[in-house]
């Protein structure tokens, strides 16, 4: 299904560099809304179809997301308003367009908020990818699958201890995408669409038409870690370990 | 000296808005009876507010009788001055139409009431700045988080209300304190 993956590749107008990624299904590690089975018993295992869509073949960098602040001064950090990102945006930064040493400039920009993210996506007639989408485009087909979770543990046990890679570092996937496990967290568009997974549970918060639905796979530590990251956001949060790239949805 | 313009006598400037402020919100909306507005129309007045669908059954509805009871509880002098705003996250099924329609079901008073319709982007961008998580599922209803919020004259959001298993009286006393400190 995704042979025909790297035939795709192709180079938006802002310069980042996209990735046709086929369409197909893949299974959530929480589902989305309540299936019942022939038994009566929730399908926790019930596939989701993914368009196909283009992906940035790897994560916005630190001098992408300077040509932004070039054109949109609004989203520097001196004056970017408070309701869109908090007060550790961008705070790797020298200064307002100063990212710091050349190895930066090829680093994903971290420590931006959702709202400086979708900002960045749209003024590339872009979006960030769905939670939907972002995780179909790792799970690659469920090529390596063992190996690619094994590393995405080995990642989550040292990030934070390195520097960040070139955000052009690391093999591609089968679809011809850098850098989903091991660079980076990415903000998805609906980052806030989790409604079920204990975490939420007796989180005090009410849920209208809310079911609590059980993992896929509850040996898949790797994405409850995921998941239950993209939970404990807040839009306007900003952490040095979370950047983005965006996404294009097909006519 | 040059004469001023005679448009810039009677326009005051308006205070800077506050960044913490919803109205910095760009997203455009659209009323019940079809007007596109900005959400910094709302500045000026205290606004209750709070995200719902109009086709769903449970939680909303109560949603919506919790601001009415806060309509209620409040005092005659208060009228023009406090502000009942719903925002539909139903960018598919909830336009202006539907809005009247749910508005004239629920006995809503449109004097003091406002239903909004939003494109899918102003729906996100809304709901991530109020924290409102929500999903919509392949029937078009939505899963969502609950909420009233209470925003003050310049649309920060001063008070947040997740539980409506009891009737908002802490919201509605927040009102009356900020009615009091014009």
């Amino acid at each position: 299904m995704a042979s025909s993956c790297l035939a795709g590749l192709a180079v938006a107008a802002s310069g980042a560099e996209t990735v046709r990624v086929p369409a197909g299904t893949y299974v959530p590690f929480y589902a989305r809304e309540s299936v019942k089975t022939a038994r009566g018993q929730e399908d926790l295992h019930r596939p989701i179809s993914v368009a196909s869509f283009a992906l940035d073949r790897r994560p916005v960098t630190n001098r992408e997301y300077q040509l932004f602040l070039r054109a949109h001064p609004e989203w520097r950090k001196s004056a970017v308003k408070p309701i869109f990102a908090d007060a550790h945006y961008l705070a790797h930064w020298r200064s307002d367009l100063d990212f710091g040493d050349d190895a930066d400039a090829e680093r994903p920009v971290t420590n931006v908020s959702w709202f400086a993210a979708e900002a960045y996506c749209r003024a590339q007639g872009k979006e960030l990818p769905t939670t939907d989408q972002w995780e179909y485009a790792l799970a690659d087909n469920g090529r390596d699958r063992d190996a690619l979770r094994q590393r995405i543990l080995t990642w989550y046990g040292e990030s934070g201890a390195h520097e960040l890679p070139a955000a052009k570092s690391g093999v591609a996937n089968g679809f011809g995408v850098q850098g989903l496990a091991g660079h980076v967290w990415e903000w998805t568009l609906d980052f806030n669409s989790l409604m079920s997974g204990p975490d939420l549970r007796g989180s005090g918060q009410q849920f209208c038409g809310g079911a609590s639905l059980g993992a896929s796979d509850p040996n898949d530590y790797a994405s409850f870690m995921r998941y239950s990251m993209r939970a404990s956001l807040k839009a306007s949060y900003t952490t040095k370990l979370l950047g983005f790239r965006c996404a294009r949805n097909e006519p | 000296m040059t004469m001023s313009m005679p448009s810039m006598k009677t326009m005051p400037t308006p205070a800077p808005m506050p960044g913490m402020s919803i109205y910095n919100l760009s997203s455009q909306w659209t009323t019940q009876d079809g007007a596109a507005t900005a959400l910094a129309s709302l500045r000026g007045n205290l606004v209750v507010a709070a995200m719902v669908y109009t086709h769903c059954k449970d939680v909303c509805p109560l949603t919506t009788e919790r601001m009415q009871q806060i309509e209620r509880a409040l005092p005659k002098s208060s009228e023009g001055r406090v502000r009942f705003v719903l925002f539909s996250m139903d960018w598919m099924r909830d336009l202006p139409d539907r809005l009247r329609v749910f508005a004239a079901e629920h006995h809503i008073d449109r004097q003091h009431w406002t239903l909004f319709h939003g494109d899918e982007a102003a729906v996100r961008e809304l709901a991530a700045a109020f924290g409102i998580s929500f999903q919509r599922e392949s029937n078009g209803d939505f899963q969502h988080s609950i909420a009233i919020f209470l925003l003050d004259r310049d649309g920060v959001v001063v008070a947040e209300e997740p539980d409506l298993s009891k009737p908002p009286q802490a919201l509605t006393a927040k009102i009356r304190r900020l009615l009091g400190k014009r």
